[in-house]
């Protein structure tokens, strides 16, 4: 693992210098609200900033895709572009924690061809959470804002005007043409500072009870779910979130992103569902993401970032509801 | 790297009206290289598709040793399967497969082998009493317990003859009271309480069920009452799927991917799952 020492002009040239061969996705402003979206320069991206409203798993495993055209003369598959280099800049440890939860399911039994392809052409700089927000709670999930798991280049602050950069795979290596300067001790006792100071910043815990398995069959879930109004939006938002939808359109076969909160998703044809009632389906996401992906990937499939809480209409806790249960 | 998603083409080459609601297609796959290369077991499952319509999941009906060809048998109920029955001979539609997990013959193997079939739900055990009958020396008793609501419902009637025909084999057709007509020899009666009388032993012995979840219920507590254990019990669920592979999440119950790790499941394996579905 490499680290070096760049100023901040520096840093800028360098991230300039790849807009020629690479798509660059950051966070940029769009109608008042932060978003991860593709920039045409450096001008457009915020510095400053807890988390975009969306998160990275748009770029892999986007929103909708179309799979093929059926018809009955032909079939024809739509793979992606896989010849156009990408990427992602600035993403947190908690987004891009979440991209090796969803690598176990993608690029698992059955590869996920289009997210695979995605997966090797996209390069991700990482930028240490100096400021997180109140709804933050990644350490007790295993990570921590300056975490660099998935991240192919960290950036982590060592002043206003100075960062430290940890270079942490080959892909990280084609990307930093800089070579900066080798990190004193001393800058390296300052990054650490602002490590402490943003962890000791987050006081939200997650504390799933050792008999979860166990208190399923509750009544607890009734009541806890009664708020909720199936939107899906915690689905939408949630970088660890994966479960989808294949449906025609004409003769398009389209794969778009789906919620175990949606009334259809259990529902067969003749009408049976075996999840009929809203506090089922709460009681799936909250068992799938605690307990189940846990059992099959050794991984809880939350990440900490807080998105559900922020933008649930109605004011839901996860961290409350699992925490009480 | 073949995308998972993509169907491969295959032509309907025949067919066989069954019931008022039930088609059963022979396809043929047209793809060079899949024809002679598919195959599977019994118990696995494809994804059919019907072009801009959508896909379904069916089992497959017809034999693993029947080369060239697989059959599935389709039930009218929603939009797709309705789409399906209008489809013709010459028609080519999108086929994705086999998946899941298929029934474990070998453990079968030396033992009685009592098959309940209600409806539709005999498809999928079809497969599976083919490929015995045609190693039928490596098991012991076999008996088919198999009824409908009526006789118009029953399905596979000609190959029900030739099971009935054969000295080798125990076959039983029922149907609900009501659903017979003047000519009927079979019997009369619920399945669950054919199977009482049938009473088939216990001891070293296997059932494989599969109908509609009230049969399934009845059957269960029949089959407790004649002293068989839950290991000695298989199935095979249905449940809302979309990929078939087990990553879209529609078909996940516990930690398990109903497509993937099943649809077949001991009864006792079944008891073990976390949420109850039905």
């Amino acid at each position: 693992m490499d680290m070096l020492i760049l100023n901040k002009n520096e840093l800028i040239d360098n991230i300039k210098s790849l807009f020629k061969d690479y798509e660059i996705v950051g966070p940029s402003q769009l109608d008042g609200k932060l978003y991860f979206r593709p920039v045409k320069s450096m001008d457009e991206v915020v510095w400053d900033f807890v988390n975009p409203v969306n998160n990275i798993k748009d770029f892999f495993f986007p929103p909708s895709q179309v799979l093929y055209e059926l018809r009955q003369d032909r079939i024809k598959a739509f793979e992606p572009d896989t010849k156009k280099k990408r990427i992602i800049l600035f993403a947190r440890s908690c987004d891009t924690r979440a991209l090796n939860l969803l690598d176990k399911l993608f690029i698992g039994n059955y590869k996920d061809t289009s997210y695979t392809a995605r997966r090797e052409t996209t390069t991700i700089i990482g930028l240490s959470c100096l400021e997180p927000a109140d709804r933050c709670f990644c350490i007790s999930l295993g990570g921590g804002p300056f975490a660099t798991k998935g991240m192919d280049v960290s950036i982590s602050p060592v002043r206003k005007d100075k960062f430290l950069l940890h270079i942490l795979t080959d892909k990280g290596k084609d990307i930093i043409a800089e070579q900066g300067t080798r990190p004193e001790r001393e800058e390296l006792s300052l990054t650490e500072a602002l490590k402490q100071k943003a962890e000791e910043a987050i006081k939200r815990k997650i504390n799933i009870p050792s008999d979860f398995f166990e208190k399923f069959d509750s009544d607890y879930w009734k009541g806890v779910s009664q708020a909720c109004i199936k939107c899906g939006i915690c689905t939408y938002l949630c970088p660890a979130c994966h479960c989808f939808d294949i449906i025609d359109e004409g003769y398009f076969r389209i794969r778009c992103w789906d919620t175990c909160s949606s009334d259809t998703f259990t529902k067969m044809a003749a009408g049976e569902d075996h999840r009929k009632q809203k506090y089922k389906k709460y009681r799936q996401r909250i068992y799938h993401k605690f307990q189940y992906y846990k059992e099959n990937f050794g991984e809880i499939a939350c990440v900490g970032c807080g998105r559900c809480t922020t933008y649930c209409p109605v004011k839901m806790d996860i961290v409350e509801i699992v925490n009480n249960s | 790297m073949r995308n998972v998603y993509v169907p491969v083409p295959a032509k309907i080459i025949d067919i066989k009206i069954e019931t008022r609601d039930v088609k059963t297609y022979r396809l043929v796959f047209e793809y060079d290289g899949f024809r002679d290369d598919f195959s599977f077991s019994a118990g696995q499952f494809v994804e059919f598709s019907v072009p801009a319509v959508g896909e379904s999941t069916f089992c497959i009906a017809s034999a693993p040793d029947d080369k060239g060809y697989i059959e599935c048998s389709v039930k009218k109920v929603g939009k797709v399967t309705e789409a399906i029955h209008m489809l013709e001979i010459d028609n080519m539609v999108g086929i994705r497969g086999p998946y899941g997990n298929c029934f474990p013959i070998e453990d079968m193997k030396d033992k009685d082998v009592i098959f309940v079939g209600g409806g539709i739900g005999l498809a999928p055990l079809r497969s599976l009493i083919r490929q015995v009958l045609s190693g039928r020396e490596n098991f012991k008793k076999i008996t088919i317990i198999y009824g409908a609501r009526s006789v118009q419902d029953l399905v596979y009637k000609v190959e029900l003859e030739e099971w009935q025909k054969r000295a080798d084999i125990k076959t039983v057709l029922t149907v609900d009271p009501g659903g017979e007509t003047a000519d009927w020899k079979g019997r009369i009666g619920f399945i669950p309480s054919v199977l009482e009388e049938v009473s088939p032993s216990g001891t070293n012995s296997i059932v494989i069920t599969c109908g509609p979840p009230i049969m399934i219920k009845f059957v269960l507590l029949t089959l407790d009452k004649l002293g068989f254990a839950p290991e000695q019990i298989l199935t095979t669920l249905e449940m809302k799927m979309k990929c078939g592979v087990g990553q879209c999440g529609r078909c996940n119950v516990g930690n398990i991917y109903v497509c993937k790790d099943g649809p077949v499941f001991t009864y006792s394996q079944i008891k073990e799952f976390i949420e109850e579905i039905n």
